[in-house]
């Protein structure tokens, strides 16, 4: 870490404890090295999530074929090179596992959340650096026992990432419900006890230490998407605990809450009577429907920041967007049923979860055009952050669409589990989380580590993930309509899937080619932490506060006073001023909105000839007469 | 000059490596055990090769640009490739060549897209999807185009300004309200739909009990008296393994669980030999000896094993010293005790007579393929035995979870015979499945039961072939039907009864 | 040692808004908690709800328990309340005689589970209905759990009574103890009506 020389941090606050490499590296307190730390550990659990995933789409394209790249790093669990189907459903599971939790819940929340909310806000660190440590260390072990499940002689937890009882109850149904899966709930619970300690951190920070004139109507948009994330998993993340602490109990302690009328060959009857196989059903999409949210809101956010930044044009609709956060965030506690429509719920209860299901798609739409509006007539910079950001609109509309379908509770009985989910999850929650990951690292890399990753890389980075992405999970759409289950180990004992054959090595090839282009990224990334080219102190001319504290990264942020805010976040191009961007802690002799009163008919009427010359589309000068530009 | 030289030996060593590679075979690929015929050697070699060249390229496109525009930004101050130009027209194809591929899939690959119309509620479901898509493929299109057009017209230029423009609130409510619209439109479609596959059929569909374990399923009619017996995970046994409330049956397992727990002597070759029961096996002593018997068989005989045998008598004496073995037998004996009382409870309730055990299920036909009637509305009785399974039959929109301990149903009405099915796509093999489609272990892929829809004269003669369960699994009960043939359904009952005793 | 646990408790803010951050932490690991107990709670709901639901006797201790919680919320406000008046030998003595009281909230808890147990409604009992039991078991498990937890805090303040850490000036640890046992005892209140009425 290229900042070890500039260690004589400033002398602020009322502490002066020595700085050891363990202080600062290991145990520290300081938010910015714990977003480091989260944003690492991130990324070497993805490449572990992503190269899971390449192992198991080998099976899926050449099922009968014997690769000795199996053999060598699965062991026993891959025999002759082929996958054993106990071991692919453990690869499926481990994957979903680190995916959803570790990469784009920790891996991005944690690591932006830590970065940025400080920073943006003006504090001088968290709350309780001391819980944000906790956090982190919770993650690492968390993390650690994880993995530790892929030297269990049983193999890791198999039951697919919603561990469903019976089937995560029953060592007997399936090995790797034995050790494996206790791993798996122990990693769980830990991974829980850090985002809660994370979460909470994130809240008390957001809405008790923002600096001076930082009301939450001038907070960026991903302080925003932040807070609510934090709140979504303050209020979600204990049910999970709960459920999971219900099928640690049956599993260990002889209860049956999920447990009821299983037999099984060579155990005979179980004494488990009146459980419930459906409750925990239902208290895991509790959480799990939020936590999807909880995934793609900070990605969101980030967007929304770099967007604007880059197009050099303020976010469009920031109380809109707000209010879409908030709408999101309230609405996706109360849709967790669209996951259970086909467990023979009540149908007036499918109908509820429908409804509700099928209005979350309107604060969505709200969002991807107010990117889209911002970008209208923008100033658009092409950095890897940006084109990542726009990656994320691509992929979130393209992925939120197919949402339509399966939220329709008739449609997703001919959907449901099939390859249109898979489509549809991957590329609105997987693909899009982690372009917005990508994005917000991109973008805040040097504000990280005070050097500049390289442009080229970065972009060529950006194209083959992109395209590699669409190519993987769009054919997997029509796959799925043609009734293509997912999570199955082999499609050639079933005559009439045989005809996906080439599909998947399709789509096997693309996801090859799409995780050896993260090569590129992490040759990126962790050779110009200590090669890069040193980054100048705000190198996308952004308005946010983050941007004026030094770059070295100083314990208590700013060596001085913590600068005063005196306007939004996304202040840029003002006619009014020579530059394109006003940073926030710039003073100015305005009440921090721009009032085009009196400019405000010259500028429009100047505007409209200028459009029509330019021959600009029609509808929009249309447009524009009906809803008038620069009203308000 | 040193970047020129590390240029040339990344290059050297790409190619050196490459080399090396095409030598050696790339033997870690081809690990082939048995023999694999040629046409599978060549596949094989040529994805392997495929894999290989692909990595290759692309590793060698990395470090070339990597140090290309390193190199060139460092002599001349400035970025060989102009990113902000190159990207808005890399937009610009990427839109163009997407939305070519995408509706290349479209018409491609969406023809194998399932609108067939096997069940009376397909028609209504693709209407719902057609709408669906209609409202969805608008937005996708429209938005994606904008979104692209917009990087390609609005990148960066020289001097130029962005237009300052935050928000309009007419703007806003008018995209939130259309949204909002159509989301009602498809929500109060979508309500239609569902009530009317979920909603009670008014006149008596016909039952046929679906039953689901690791890894398979039956189906069960309720024979000639239209009532299905009450089954239980209870009463499942080697012979009776839907667990049906057969008398005969249950007596059999109840004695048998009793020999498990007791032990039991069988004879061999003229002489009796005892098998100890699980009381016994769980005493300490014994429990001792049997570790005490391991351990002396794998420092003595046990070296000449296999390493497989070595290993499974290794793992026999770890799970005795961990303890785990002992756990596992203390559990089997709660378990089978358990099972011998909640029979005996079930049994001894005063209505279970006439409520349970009262022969119903005797006439049941279980059959290993699910046979329906076209125009015959049907209602599936799903039942599991062990974990949750889900049966999805894909060409009839048929999908239900299929959970133990609870009863789920669904109801459809197929309306296209499986010969129908064959002259339709021309394959005289076609056979409508039902496949698992929730994971259930290992080979939850290979989950699935034929279903063949016919004419209510096909099915009545192939329901002719089918032996009701009863006969299927219990001697006892054919042989008194042979004694008393005129006997009513509760005299038979009484008889076998005395029978027994 | 001393100083770094004061280090961990401020934050290094020269000034916040609203309330103290720290202080706003606690309420945040309430609402978890709350959500926590909601979840279950509400499986219990939705699992009575669904029929074969054994009724059995609640043991008396956890009468006595009730009443203990509600006797130690009485002691931590007054140590707090004398912790205000600089009062600190009392506030010694109310924080001690919380902790004993939770110690012993703890002990009759333990001693009903044993009687519960003893009367066939064990956690793992394999009757027909017999999750109300398991239930009542896990759902009291769970509380204990927050009650050692609150144990902690009130044992972390009473160290730092002897330290003078905690007086009128300086009421944060003493204010977040309180809080805290005072929503665990809240909590008890809530679960064991709640129990008491879905058993």
């Amino acid at each position: 870490m290229s900042t070890a020389a500039h260690a004589d941090h400033g002398s602020h606050g009322d502490h002066h404890h020595k700085e050891t490499f363990i202080s600062k590296y290991v145990f520290s307190m300081d938010h910015k090295m714990i977003a480091r730390q989260f944003l690492i550990t991130g990324i070497i659990m993805g490449c572990i999530g992503v190269f899971l995933s390449v192992l198991f789409r080998l099976q899926l394209a050449w099922p009968e074929t014997q690769f000795g790249i199996l053999k060598m790093f699965l062991g026993s669990f891959a025999a002759d090179g082929v996958l054993s189907p106990e071991y692919y459903m453990a690869l499926v599971t481990i994957h979903g596992t680190i995916m959803v939790f570790y990469v784009l819940t920790a891996g991005l929340s944690g690591t932006f959340s830590n970065l940025l909310i400080p920073l943006q806000c003006g504090s001088r660190d968290m709350a309780s650096p001391f819980m944000n440590m906790l956090s982190y260390w919770f993650f690492f072990l968390s993390s650690v026992v994880l993995l530790s499940s892929f030297f269990v002689s049983t193999g890791p937890a198999s039951a697919g990432w919603t561990v469903y009882p019976p089937l995560s109850a029953l060592p007997k149904a399936v090995p790797g419900s034995g050790l494996g899966m206790t791993l798996w709930l122990t990693a769980i619970a830990l991974f829980i006890v850090s985002a809660l300690l994370g979460g909470i951190n994130y809240i008390s920070t957001v809405l008790n230490m923002r600096t001076k004139g930082m009301s939450m109507n001038r907070l960026p948009l991903t302080i925003w998407a932040f807070l609510l994330t934090a709140i979504l998993g303050l209020l979600s993340f204990p049910v999970l605990l709960g459920a999971a602490l219900l099928l640690i109990f049956d599993r260990s302690f002889g209860t049956s809450f999920y447990l009821s009328d299983i037999w099984l060959p060579g155990e005979g009857a179980y004494a488990n009577v009146g459980g419930s196989p459906i409750l925990y059903q239902h208290l895991f999409w509790f959480l799990g429907h939020p936590e999807v949210y909880i995934i793609i809101m900070p990605a969101l956010g980030i967007t929304s920041e770099v967007i604007a930044t880059n197009a050099r044009k303020p976010i469009f609709g920031y109380t809109a967007m707000i209010i879409s956060l908030i709408g999101i965030a309230v609405l996706s506690f109360l849709v967790w049923g669209h996951h259970m429509f086909i467990t023979g719920m009540n149908p007036f209860l499918g109908t509820m979860f429908m409804f509700i299901t099928l209005i979350i798609a309107v604060p969505s739409a709200v969002k991807t055009f107010n990117y889209l509006a911002t970008l209208w007539r923008g100033n658009l910079k092409f950095t890897p952050g940006m084109m990542f950001a726009i990656g994320l609109v691509s992929f979130f509309v393209s992925g939120g669409l197919t949402g339509l379908f399966l939220a329709n509770a008739a449609l997703d009985i001919a959907m449901h589990d099939t390859y249109f989910v898979v489509a549809h999850f991957h590329l609105v929650m997987g693909s899009s989380a982690i372009f917005g990951m990508f994005a917000g690292i991109y973008h805040w890399y040097p504000r990280m580590f005070g050097r500049r990753l390289n442009e080229s890389l970065g972009h060529l980075h950006f194209w083959l993930t992109f395209v590699s992405a669409y190519l993987v999970f769009f054919p997997m759409h029509f796959m799925g309509l043609a009734g293509v289950p997912r999570r199955y180990y082999m499609f050639t004992v079933i005559p009439e899937f045989e005809i996906w054959a080439d599909v998947n090595v399709m789509i096997t090839i693309a996801a090859i080619v799409g995780s050896v282009a993260q090569i590129i990224f992490l040759w990126n990334f962790f050779s110009n932490i200590f090669r890069g080219e040193k980054s100048e102190q705000n190198p996308w001319k952004s308005n946010t506060l983050e941007w004026t504290a030094p770059l070295e990264g100083i314990h208590g942020n700013w060596p001085g006073a913590i600068p005063t805010v005196y306007r939004g976040a996304y202040e840029y191009s003002r006619p009014d001023r020579e530059e394109d961007y006003y940073p926030q802690h710039i003073p100015g002799d305005d009440d921090g909105v721009y009032h085009p009163e009196s400019e405000q008919k010259a500028t429009i009427r100047k505007e409209t000839v200028e459009v029509s010359k330019d021959k600009e589309i029609v509808y929009f000068t249309a447009l524009r007469s009906i809803f008038g530009l620069n009203k308000g | 000059m040193k970047k020129t030289f590390k240029l040339l030996a990344g290059i050297l060593g790409l190619i050196s490596l490459f080399g090396l590679l095409h030598q050696t075979d790339f033997s870690l690929v081809q690990l082939a055990a048995s023999e694999p015929s040629a046409a599978e050697t060549a596949t094989q070699s040529s994805i392997n090769w495929l894999l290989i060249i692909v990595s290759i390229l692309i590793g060698g496109i990395i470090v070339l640009i990597f140090d290309i525009t390193n190199l060139t930004t460092r002599v001349t101050g400035k970025n060989i490739l102009d990113w902000n130009k190159l990207n808005a027209w890399l937009c610009l194809v990427f839109l163009i060549l997407g939305m070519g591929a995408a509706f290349w899939e479209f018409f491609y690959h969406g023809k194998y897209v399932i609108t067939e119309k096997a069940t009376a509620h397909a028609e209504n479901m693709n209407m719902m999807f057609n709408a669906t898509l209609f409202f969805t493929g608008i937005v996708f299109v429209i938005v994606q185009v904008l979104l692209f057009y917009f990087l390609f017209k609005y990148r960066t230029k020289e001097g130029r300004k962005a237009t300052y423009y935050s928000h309009n609130n007419k703007l806003e409510i008018v995209w939130t309200a259309i949204p909002f619209v159509t989301m009602a439109v498809l929500v109060l479609m979508g309500m239609k739909t569902w009530s009317n596959i979920t909603k009670k059929s008014s006149d008596n569909p016909k039952e046929i009990e679906i039953y689901a374990y690791q890894f398979g399923w039956n189906a069960r009619y309720s024979g000639a008296d239209n009532i299905f017996g009450e089954a239980s995970f209870n009463y499942i046994s080697g012979t009776n393994p839907l667990g049906l409330p057969v008398d005969a049956e249950i007596d059999a397992l109840i004695v048998s669980l009793t020999k498990e727990l007791n032990g039991d002597t069988i004879e061999v070759n003229g002489e009796p030999r005892i098998i100890p029961g699980l009381y016994t096996q769980v005493k300490d002593s014994i429990f001792n000896l049997y570790h005490q018997s391991l351990l002396e068989e794998a420092s003595g005989i046990g070296l000449t094993y296999t390493e497989d045998k070595r290993n499974a008598l290794q793992k026999k004496i770890e799970s005795i010293e961990s303890g785990a073995a002992m756990a596992d037998l203390e559990a089997a004996i709660y378990r089978k005790e358990k099972q011998i009382q909640r029979i005996a409870q079930i049994r001894s309730a005063p209505s279970a007579k006439e409520t349970i055990f009262n022969g119903s299920t005797y006439d049941d036909v279980i059959s290993n393929e699910i046979h329906l009637v076209k125009g015959e509305e049907v209602i599936f009785l799903f039942r599991a035995r062990d974990v949750i399974h889900s049966a999805w039959m894909p060409h009839f929109k048929v999908q239900m979870n299929v959970v133990p301990g609870m009863q789920t149903r669904f109801r459809f009405t197929p309306i296209k015979t499986t010969a129908e099915a064959r002259v339709e796509r021309g394959n005289e093999e076609y056979d409508y499945y039902m496949f698992c489609n929730k994971v259930c272990g290992s080979a939850h892929y290979n989950m699935k039961i034929k279903v063949v829809v016919e004419t209510q004269a096909e099915f009545d003669e192939w329901m002719k072939t089918q032996k009701p369960a009863f006969a299927k699994v219990n001697e006892n009960e054919v042989q008194l039907e042979e004694v008393a043939p005129e006997a009513s359904d509760s005299a038979k009952i009484e008889n076998k009864e005395l029978a027994l005793k | 040692m001393n100083q770094k646990i004061e280090n961990l408790m401020k934050p290094r803010q020269e000034s916040y808004r609203g309330v103290q951050p720290v202080k706003f932490l606690v309420w945040l690991i309430i609402i978890a908690s709350i959500m926590l107990f909601g979840a279950v709670t509400s499986a219990i709901v939705v699992r009575s709800a669904d029929g074969a639901w054994a009724k059995f006797a609640v043991p008396n201790q956890f009468y006595i328990s009730t009443v203990i919680v509600l006797l130690s919320s009485l002691m931590i406000q007054l140590a707090y309340v004398n912790a205000k008046k600089d009062n600190l030998f009392y506030t010694k003595l109310f924080v001690g005689l919380s902790i004993i009281l939770g110690v012993a909230f703890i002990g009759t808890n333990y001693s009903g589970w044993m009687e519960l147990s003893n009367a066939g409604f064990a956690l793992s009992n394999d009757m027909v209905g017999g999750q109300s039991a398991s239930f009542f078991h896990f759902a009291t498990y769970l509380h204990a759990a927050h009650v050692l937890l609150g144990l902690l805090f009130l044992l972390v303040t009473f160290i730092r009574i002897y330290q003078y850490k905690v007086h009128g000036k300086n009421l944060l640890m003493i204010n977040i103890s309180t809080t805290y046992w005072h929503f665990v005892d809240i909590l008890w209140i809530y679960l064991f009506l709640f129990l008491i009425l879905s058993r």
